[in-house]
């Protein structure tokens, strides 16, 4: 008998009794900051107004009143609450999200405005070894890959982790220094196997596992957006790969439909 | 000593429990064929010792994945990887109007509620891909149309089906992402706090006049958008 994995996984996940939503695996308050944040950012708790009582809260979300004043507590540290005895907890501001990030249609480097940035290698490993998957373009691989991976901050703040895959032919042909200076797309531009080429993005929604969490400095499972390219040469080989995690609050999509 | 590929992970700064951080890192590793199915996944002590937690912090994380159906322990032979987490079927967002006129072919459209807005009708609606919603819409709609195509199409007809092509001068769609509410999570059936992809759609018609302007809230875990970016 065949079951799909994922109806079982699913399952599992499915919102607690009292049907406040909340999941397992992370702690209550935890998700609760989450959620709180959220209030915040879209507008629901609406800044220089009262959010609703602590009693309020812990019914609505069927959980102990620690659990909401834990975190609560931890908004009023991060500056986005500030409770005046007597006078209920007022939203001060709201987070931080405007810095946007478009993410282009077509071939060309994911970010324009380098001056903002600053980038920083976390590892090069000229024998890397390409991820198997999601793999939704397919060519043929090239013999091995040297890959390059880095943190780019703008403003000071960490959103993005990407990755690289280069056709060990490239960084042969332009060298390993010449590889760790440029960004992925200066490289594979400058090699003789680009004259021909094809290309295709995809762009994915993921959660932060633990290593992305801390060096985005977002919380655990916080939504990420992938967004993946693929260079296949005139032969059809993939020539490189890419694939850029970005903090999911400063990413956008814009597209004509007509 | 931690593997070059983990150059700077610390798990004492996060709220979760670190075995619920060490699972997701080890997902990852399965995900992506670090740790090929089929195959034994280091000792326990080694991965202590490269993540510097306990041994029971690592059997705790292995535990989680072996209740997801991921990993499977043997006694005396170690613990391998049996299957990879399973995706669910991608959802690819049209970025043209040809591709979004073919993109509702395969879901059925479920009229929630509606009501006027002012100058304007406001419709909610869930699309569901089989047995699953796939995005809860939230669509205002200009009053004259409304009007044009009465009730039942307003209710079931899917975006773009229901304009009249020739009545829109031009069309944008913005994608942002975020987390689903109470209310996105309810009618999704997602988690709370599961991540959305937010499709806000605007429609003009010759005039620069709005005539239909969506938001249309998708579980995050299956939508795509793909395309061809060079030539």
């Amino acid at each position: 008998m065949t079951t799909a994995p994922a109806k079982h996984a699913k399952a599992r996940r499915k919102a607690r009794p009292g049907g406040n939503g909340l999941s397992d695996g992370t702690p209550l308050y935890a998700q609760l900051i989450i959620h709180f944040r959220q209030q915040i950012a879209t507008g629901h708790w609406v800044e220089g107004s009262n959010i609703p009582t602590l009693n309020r809260l812990a019914a609505d979300y069927s959980v102990a009143r620690a659990t909401v004043r834990q975190a609560l507590g931890f908004l009023e540290r991060e500056g986005l609450i500030a409770s005046r005895r007597g006078r209920g907890t007022q939203v001060v501001r709201r987070p931080k999200t405007d810095l946007w990030f478009s993410v282009p249609a077509s071939w060309g480097p994911l970010d324009s405005s380098r001056e903002q940035l600053a980038s920083e290698i976390l590892h090069f490993d000229p024998d890397g070894r390409l991820p198997d998957a999601p793999n939704h373009i397919r060519g043929a691989l090239a013999s091995g890959y040297g890959v390059v991976r880095r943190l780019v901050r703008r403003d000071g703040i960490p959103y993005l982790v990407g990755a690289t895959y280069i056709d060990r032919r490239i960084v042969a042909e332009l060298g390993e220094d010449e590889i760790n200076k440029a960004n992925g797309y200066q490289t594979v531009e400058q090699s003789r196997l680009f004259a021909g080429a094809s290309a295709h993005q995809s762009i994915t929604v993921g959660v932060a596992d633990a290593e992305l969490a801390y060096l985005l400095g977002i919380t655990l499972s916080a939504p990420i957006v992938v967004v993946e390219r693929w260079v296949l040469d005139a032969k059809g080989t993939l020539i490189s790969y890419s694939e850029g995690k970005y903090r999911s609050d400063f990413v956008r999509v814009c597209r004509q439909l007509k | 000593m931690p593997n070059a590929d983990y150059p700077a992970v610390y798990l004492g700064r996060s709220l979760a429990p670190i075995y619920v951080q060490l699972s997701t890192i080890f997902r990852r590793l399965i995900e992506n064929g670090e740790w090929p199915v089929a195959r034994q996944m280091p000792t326990h002590e080694r991965l202590a010792a490269q993540f510097g937690v306990n041994a029971t912090t690592v059997r705790k994380a292995v535990a989680m994945l072996a209740r997801d159906g991921l990993l499977k322990t043997y006694r005396r032979r170690g613990t391998f990887v049996v299957a990879k987490p399973a995706r669910r079927e991608w959802y690819d967002v049209p970025t043209s109007w040809a591709a979004a006129l073919a993109a509702h072919k395969d879901l059925t459209v479920e009229p929630l509620d509606s009501a006027r807005a002012g100058s304007r009708h406001v419709i909610r609606r869930l699309y569901w891909r089989g047995e699953e919603p796939l995005c809860l819409e939230i669509a205002h709609l200009d009053l004259k149309l409304k009007a044009r195509l009465g009730a039942r199409k307003l209710r079931l007809t899917p975006f773009p089906v229901l304009l009249d092509e020739k009545t829109v001068a031009r069309a944008d769609e913005t994608v942002t992402f975020g987390i689903a509410d109470r209310d996105t999570a309810a009618q999704l059936r997602i988690p709370l706090n599961a991540p959305i992809a937010i499709v806000h759609l605007t429609t003009l018609d010759r005039a620069g006049a709005v005539i239909f302007d969506s938001k249309s809230y998708f579980r995050g875990d299956c939508i795509r958008i793909l395309e061809r970016i060079k030539p």
